[in-house]
C-alpha cells in the first residue's frame, strides 16, 4: 500500500548499494511495507544525472553510504546522493552498517539529510516514518532537533594523528562533547580559518541530542 | 487599576539545565538561558524579538549555555545582560562568553553589568514584577568563588549562584532555587529574609551535589522547603543526565510539605525505565525540549503572575500521567515514605 503523506503518493523505492546481496536485504523490508521496489545497477557519474535519471522510475530513494566499494558502481557516496535528492524534493534516506558512518559523513550534507538508519537491515516501520519526515521538511516543518541557529563554534583542537581531522565544542550545546570535525568538508575560504582556538560561526541544529546528529552548513569567514 | 494580564513566568524544559522567562506588557526578562535552542525556540514561538534584561545566576554552562545563542542568532535585541564575577571558572567557554558579551557591549549593542547580589536587588525589576535577589549575601558576592568564608567553608560557583523571588504587586509567586548549595542557604538563612513562595524551583536540579551523605541532601531540602513552604516544587532536569532529582532530596522535601506538588520538567530516568509509548498530551502548548521524544514528565512550566495557581500544566493533568506512565516516580515512592515517617514520629501527615 503506497505512504500518502502531504498530498504525496509514494509507491515505489529505488534501492541504491554497490552490494547486489544489500540491496536485496533492502528490497525485503520496503516490500515488507506493501511498496515496489526497483534496483539502481549502476554506474552513476554524478548526483544530477542520477536526478535527471529518476524521473518517474521511483517516488523515493533508500542508498547505502558507501557506494564507492565495489567495481565502478558510483562516483559519489551516498551521503551526497541522499542530499541531492533531498534539494530536489524528493524523499531519501540513508542507511548504513559501516559504524564508523557517523563521524565521516559530510556535516555539511547532514542538514539535507533527516533521516540516517546506522543499519543494512531497517525496519518497514522506521522506513515509513523516515520518509513521511522528509516530506515534512519539504512542507517546512522541521522538528527542533533539525532547526539551524547561527551558532558560534570554538575550534578545540587539530588532531596530529589523522591528516584533517580537528574537534570542536559549541559552547551553547554541550562543552563537554569535543566534536569531530574534517577539514575537506569545509569551504576552500574557512579551511585556513581551522586554528585551535579560533572562534567561528556557522548555522547548526543546536536542538539535536546527540552529536552525531549535528549538521553544520553556511560557514562564516568573521 | 490592576491590568488583566499582568503576564507569565515560563519554566522551560531545557533538558538538564535552568531558564525561567518573565514574560509582561512592560517587556520580557530571561534568567538564565540553558544548554542548546530551548530558549531560542521558546522566545520565537512567543514572538519575543526584545529582551529587557538576561540575568545569568552563575558561571555553569547548564545555566548560561545559551548566552552565547541569543547573541550569536543575531534574533533577538537584547537590552542588558547581568552577571557575577567568577575568576574560579576558568574554562575557555567561560572567557569566550565573557568576550563576546564586552564585544556586544563595546558595539553599543547591550548593557553588560557585573554584581548580582542581595544588595542591589531592584535594579532588577520590571514594572510591576520585582525580582528580588535573596542570594548570594554581598558578603559572599565580595568574597567570591575560590575564597572560603568567615568559617573557613569553601566558596564555590554555586554558593554565589543568584537566588531570585519573584514577586507580583507584592506577591510571591516564585523561588528560582538557581544551583544553591548548603554554604549558601546557610548565608541566606541568616540573613532572615522572608523568602516564602507558592513554588519553588529546586536548586541543582535536584541533585545530590557535593554533600557527603545522603542525610546532608535530605537535611538541605528540609532547610530550603521549611524556609519556602511552596505548594509546588519543580525539578528542572534532563532525562539521562545525572538522574536528577534525588531520592534523599524529594524525601526531604516531602518531609516537610507533604501536600506539595513535585513536578520534573522531564521524565528522571530514576523513576521509569521507559519512556511513554504515545505522544504526550498533558503537557501544555510551550516549547518543551523533551516533547520531540516523548522525554517530558511536565514539560515547560507557564505560571500566571495574577495567580500563581494557575499552572500550565495542571497539577491533575500531570498526575495523572505519572499515575499511568510512572507509577514508581520517586514523588509517589517518597511520597508514602513520608506519610509514613511522618506517622512515626509525628510530623505533618501527608495528603
Amino acid at each position: 500500500m503506497p505512504i500518502l503523506t502531504q498530498g504525496r503518493r509514494i509507491n515505489r523505492v529505488l534501492v541504491v548499494d554497490d552490494e547486489p546481496g544489500s540491496r536485496d536485504g533492502f528490497s525485503e523490508s520496503i516490500e515488507d511495507l506493501g511498496l515496489d521496489v526497483v534496483c539502481e545497477p549502476g554506474p552513476m557519474d554524478d548526483p544530477d544525472s542520477f536526478i535527471a535519471s529518476l524521473c518517474g522510475k521511483a517516488d523515493a530513494v533508500l542508498s547505502d553510504f558507501r557506494l564507492r566499494v565495489i567495481g565502478h558502481y558510483s562516483n559519489f557516496d551516498g551521503d551526497r546522493l541522499v542530499a541531492t535528492c533531498y534539494q530536489h524534493q524528493i524523499p531519501a534516506l540513508l542507511c548504513s552498517s559501516f559504524t564508523d558512518a557517523s563521524t565521516v559523513i559530510d556535516r555539511s550534507l547532514m542538514r539535507f539529510i533527516p533521516v540516517f538508519l546506522p543499519t543494512t537491515t531497517p525496519q518497514p516501520e522506521d522506513i515509513e516514518a523516515g520518509f513521511i519526515r522528509c516530506v515534512e521538511e519539504f512542507a517546512g516543518n522541521l522538528p527542533p532537533s533539525r532547526r539551524p541557529w547561527r551558532t558560534l563554534i570554538h575550534i578545540h583542537d587539530v588532531d596530529d594523528s589523522m591528516e584533517g581531522l580537528f574537534h570542536v565544542i559549541l559552547p551553547g550545546w554541550n562543552v563537554r562533547e569535543k566534536i569531530p570535525l574534517w577539514r575537506d568538508h569545509l569551504p576552500a575560504n574557512i579551511q585556513p580559518l581551522v586554528q585551535p582556538g579560533k572562534w567561528l560561526h556557522a548555522q547548526v541544529n543546536i536542538g539535536a541530542e546527540e552529536y552525531q546528529d549535528l549538521y553544520f552548513d553556511e560557514w562564516e569567514t568573521e | 487599576m490592576r491590568r488583566e494580564t499582568p503576564g507569565t513566568l515560563a519554566i522551560l524544559d531545557v533538558g538538564h539545565g535552568c531558564s525561567a522567562v518573565i514574560s509582561t506588557d512592560d517587556g520580557t526578562v530571561v534568567i538564565d538561558t540553558g544548554p542548546g535552542s530551548a530558549l531560542l525556540e521558546y522566545l520565537a514561538e512567543s514572538g519575543v524579538e526584545v529582551i529587557h534584561t538576561v540575568v545569568l545566576s552563575h558561571a555553569d554552562q547548564d545555566h548560561v549555555g545559551a548566552m552565547a545563542q541569543l547573541l550569536a542568532s543575531r534574533r533577538f535585541r537584547i537590552g542588558r545582560v547581568v552577571l557575577n564575577t567568577d575568576s574560579e571558572k576558568d574554562t575557555v567557554i567561560w572567557e569566550g562568553l565573557l568576550v563576546s558579551l564586552q564585544e556586544a557591549a563595546n558595539a553599543g549593542d547591550i548593557e553588560f553589568e557585573v554584581g548580582i547580589s542581595a544588595s542591589n536587588a531592584s535594579k532588577l525589576d520590571l514594572a510591576a514584577v520585582k525580582m528580588d535577589v535573596v542570594s548570594p549575601t554581598p558578603y559572599l558576592a565580595a568574597r567570591g568563588p575560590g575564597s572560603k568564608d568567615q568559617r573557613g567553608r569553601s566558596i564555590t560557583t554555586n554558593t554565589v549562584s543568584a537566588v531570585i523571588l519573584i514577586k507580583c504587586e507584592g506577591r510571591p509567586i516564585a523561588l528560582l532555587g538557581g544551583d544553591l548549595d548548603d554554604i549558601g542557604l546557610s548565608h541566606l538563612l541568616e540573613t532572615g529574609a522572608d523568602i516564602r513562595a507558592p513554588i519553588l524551583v529546586f536548586p541543582h536540579h535536584g541533585g545530590k551535589g557535593g554533600r557527603a551523605t545522603s542525610a546532608r541532601a535530605e537535611d538541605f531540602a528540609r532547610r530550603l522547603c521549611d524556609a519556602v513552604l511552596p505548594s509546588t516544587v519543580i525539578f528542572s532536569i534532563g532525562r539521562g543526565r545525572y538522574a536528577t532529582p534525588n531520592p534523599q532530596i524529594v524525601n526531604g522535601v516531602l518531609e516537610e510539605c507533604p501536600d506539595c506538588w513535585i513536578a520534573c520538567t522531564q521524565l528522571s530516568e530514576s523513576c521509569a525505565d521507559q519512556l511513554p509509548n504515545s505522544h504526550p498530551t498533558h503537557i501544555g502548548h510551550a516549547f518543551s525540549r523533551g516533547r520531540e521524544h516523548g522525554k517530558c514528565c511536565a514539560g515547560t512550566f507557564v505560571i500566571s503572575l495574577q495567580d500563581p495557581s494557575i499552572i500550565q500544566p495542571s497539577r491533575q493533568d500531570h498526575s495523572s500521567f505519572v499515575d499511568s506512565c510512572a507509577p514508581t516516580a520517586l514523588c509517589r515512592v517518597s511520597r508514602r515514605y513520608a506519610r509514613a515517617t511522618g506517622i512515626d514520629n509525628g510530623r505533618r501527615g501527608g495528603e
